[in-house]
């Protein structure tokens, strides 16, 4: 086993010791759950499936095969674009950006359905898949074990808002945080999410080596399809776009809590990053969104951008809005095609240095 | 990805070498299916359109598909009318690493696109045209394009004993029928020996479209020895039936491939035509290879669902139906 266990609470390696592990230190122990590391310390539980139901998709999956699982229950009772989000082995394309190699250690936060983790498993030395969710790390396990792949280590964590990753410092090369960061702040109310996100960004840069790389896939805060009333995190419309404290009162009103599953613009990431101890080193705009992506272009590249919105402005589906593309995009230059699409992209990959 | 980009630089596999070392990647993908490759555009210089396509296989142990697409480009690309509308290739190897594989990017949008477009606004017509022009180029393909391998010339029957398998399980067709299936597709073999080379994911996403309305075929990961009417039956379906396209599944709809009154009708059964006169096929036997094409095509989903539940939805019915209850 390539990564390093650390007590969550004070940091100090533990050792195995019979069916878990124990805090040499603070004496505490943590258990193996069906062969899977338990460093969790307190209750949280987030999916599209209630226990109940992925009791039984686990069932299925060990009977039938994880992907008649995901396309029968998953697809079929839940949602038919889950089975694309779970199985689609674009999920992972994004190491194209990464310099991932046989021998990079990475870290999976927030590893779900498996799907990155599956991805990037052939290219690299280990993936550590780290999850809230006890059932979907069952899931990821069978879900390695029938694709036959050896390298992918599911360990179950708390919440990433309190900054608890059981790993010693210096662990990983590159970790991932694909859809997760905007979700951060909800695991509590305590703190303003932002300086939660912040915290959960610097336990990230603790266990990366010095000079690791670590990734975001996460909306844009004023992508265009929030400005056509598509639904923020929190099933409201305009929320992201609305300053922080009016958002907070709408959501309080429509829903009851505040708001606090926080986007940012392009340069607010890099400052969110710069924050968090973070030189960021490239950013990327993936289209139609990071969760599938089928282009990603380098958010700096003026010429490159230019070529894919006229490209993809003759995909549209209206002929008025291929025409309006067209008169918008046709003979722009290509810097202010390149500024409106770090504006209003739906989506940013962003890949950032950790620094000492 | 800088490893393989400056594999590339470093290797000088591009024509010409490129003086300036910017190369920017735009992936650019359409296929979620594992085993596939991940499509990067290179842009070389201060040009403005890019000039390369690079290929890395998703699995780095498994980049068969992106040597046939190579080797297959290589092929074409020698025919003096086919070569000018595929990419040429420019080299297959190791790059930073990972095997990987270059040619030149060939420019236009995707037949899918315009196709999705004379769909959406009615002009069947179009549609029609557009068919018409694809199934040309892949006559063409299919007439001189001869397959340099040492094929099988069972390509037909091993497909079918699966497909009619799959058709008897679902109770589409009675013994009877199955046996007459195989019948035909034995002697299609037969009448298509030696087997030509086919494309093998003749759709319309891997063929583009200029703005001069020049074709262009691309993503040759399938292309091998096999049976010609996989191509155009692949053509045929999915212009008017490709599931992304969130088509009306119904039976008219289907009926409407064989209808020589209908405008994609009558384009599919002029291409359709040409193959009859060229392997001495009657429409009745083109009619139950596409029945056989089909129900393949369910074989591989129920093989991927590990042969449990096996239901076969709208579009599939229809199809199935139309080729087989004229």
């Amino acid at each position: 086993m390539a990564s390093k266990f650390a007590c969550p609470f004070c940091r100090t390696l533990v050792r195995s010791e019979g069916e878990g592990y124990l805090c040499p230190s603070c004496r505490r122990s943590f258990t193996l759950d069906h062969g899977i590391p338990n460093f969790s310390t307190r209750e949280h539980y987030w999916n599209h499936l209630a226990p109940d139901q992925m009791d039984f998709m686990l069932e299925v999956t060990r009977t039938h095969g994880y992907r008649y699982a995901v396309e029968n229950i998953l697809g079929r009772f839940k949602d038919p674009e889950l089975v694309r989000y779970a199985l689609g082995a674009n999920r992972a394309d994004f190491r194209s950006i990464l310099p991932i190699t046989s021998d990079t250690q990475v870290a999976d936060l927030g590893a779900g359905w498996g799907a990155v983790a599956c991805g990037l498993a052939p290219h690299c030395a280990q993936v550590t898949a780290m999850d809230t969710n006890p059932y979907t790390l069952r899931f990821v396990a069978m879900r390695a074990e029938q694709e036959g792949i050896g390298n992918i280590m599911p360990v179950r964590i708390d919440p990433l808002d309190d900054s608890r990753l059981p790993f010693a410092d210096d662990t990983f090369d590159v970790a991932i945080m694909n859809g997760v960061l905007e979700y951060v702040g909800t695991a509590s109310d305590a703190g303003s999410p932002s300086k939660t996100q912040v915290r959960c960004l610097e336990e990230c840069r603790r266990v990366l080596k010095p000079g690791g790389l670590l990734y975001v896939g996460i909306e844009n805060r004023f992508g265009y399809l929030y400005f056509l009333g598509t639904r923020d995190h929190n099933g409201l419309r305009f929320t992201s776009l609305m300053p922080r404290a009016l958002a907070s009162a709408v959501e309080r009103v429509r829903k009851g809590v505040p708001y606090r599953t926080y986007t940012y613009s392009y340069s607010g990431y890099r400052r969110l990053l710069s924050l968090a101890g973070f030189r960021p080193r490239a950013t990327f705009i993936a289209v139609p969104n990071y969760r599938d992506p089928r282009f990603i272009v380098p958010a700096d590249d003026n010429r490159a951008i230019t070529y894919l919105v006229r490209r993809y402005a003759s995909y549209l589906r209206r002929r008025s809005w291929r025409w309006a593309a067209n008169l918008l995009f046709g003979h722009t230059p290509p810097a202010v095609c390149g500024a409106m699409a770090r504006a209003l992209s739906d989506s940013f990959l962003l890949v950032a240095e950790s620094t000492p | 990805m800088n490893a393989v980009l400056n594999g590339i630089l470093e290797a000088k596999v591009l024509p010409g070498a490129p003086a300036r070392a910017h190369v920017s990647p735009v992936k650019l993908d359409t296929s979620a299916l594992p085993g596939g490759s991940m499509v990067m555009l290179l842009f070389v210089d201060d040009e403005p359109e890019p000039r390369y396509v690079l290929r890395m296989p998703r699995t780095p142990n498994q980049p068969e598909r992106l040597i046939r697409n190579y080797r297959s480009l290589q092929v074409v690309a020698r025919e003096p009318r086919m070569g000018r509308s595929v990419p040429s290739p420019v080299y297959c190897g190791e790059l930073g690493g990972a095997t990987s594989s270059v040619e030149t990017c060939v420019p236009g949008l995707p037949l899918a696109v315009a196709m999705r477009v004379a769909r959406d606004e009615g002009r069947l017509d179009h549609l029609a045209g557009l068919f018409r022009q694809a199934a040309e180029w892949i006559w063409e393909f299919h007439t001189r394009c001869d397959s340099d391998e040492v094929g099988r010339s069972d390509h037909v029957t091993r497909y079918a004993r699966r497909a009619i398998g799959i058709l008897q399980r679902l109770d589409i067709v009675s013994p009877a029928q199955a046996d007459w299936l195989l019948d035909v597709a034995v002697a299609s073999d037969q009448s298509m020996a030696p087997a030509p080379r086919i494309h093998g994911d003749f759709n319309p996403n891997n063929t583009l479209l200029d703005e001069h309305g020049r074709l262009y075929v691309i993503d040759w990961e399938f292309s091998g020895p096999g049976w010609p009417l996989y191509d155009l039956f692949t053509l045929a379906r999915t212009a008017w039936f490709h599931p992304s396209a969130n088509v009306d599944p119904s039976p008219a709809r289907a009926q409407a491939l064989w209808d020589p009154r209908a405008p994609l009708g009558r384009s599919f059964g002029d291409a359709l035509s040409r193959y009859e006169q060229r392997y001495g096929l009657a429409r009745t036997d083109l009619r139950a290879l596409f029945a056989v094409y089909v129900a393949g095509l369910v074989a591989d989903q129920v093989e991927e669902m590990r042969g449990e539940n096996v239901t076969l939805t709208e579009p599939w019915q229809s199809l199935l139906r139309a080729a087989l209850h004229p």
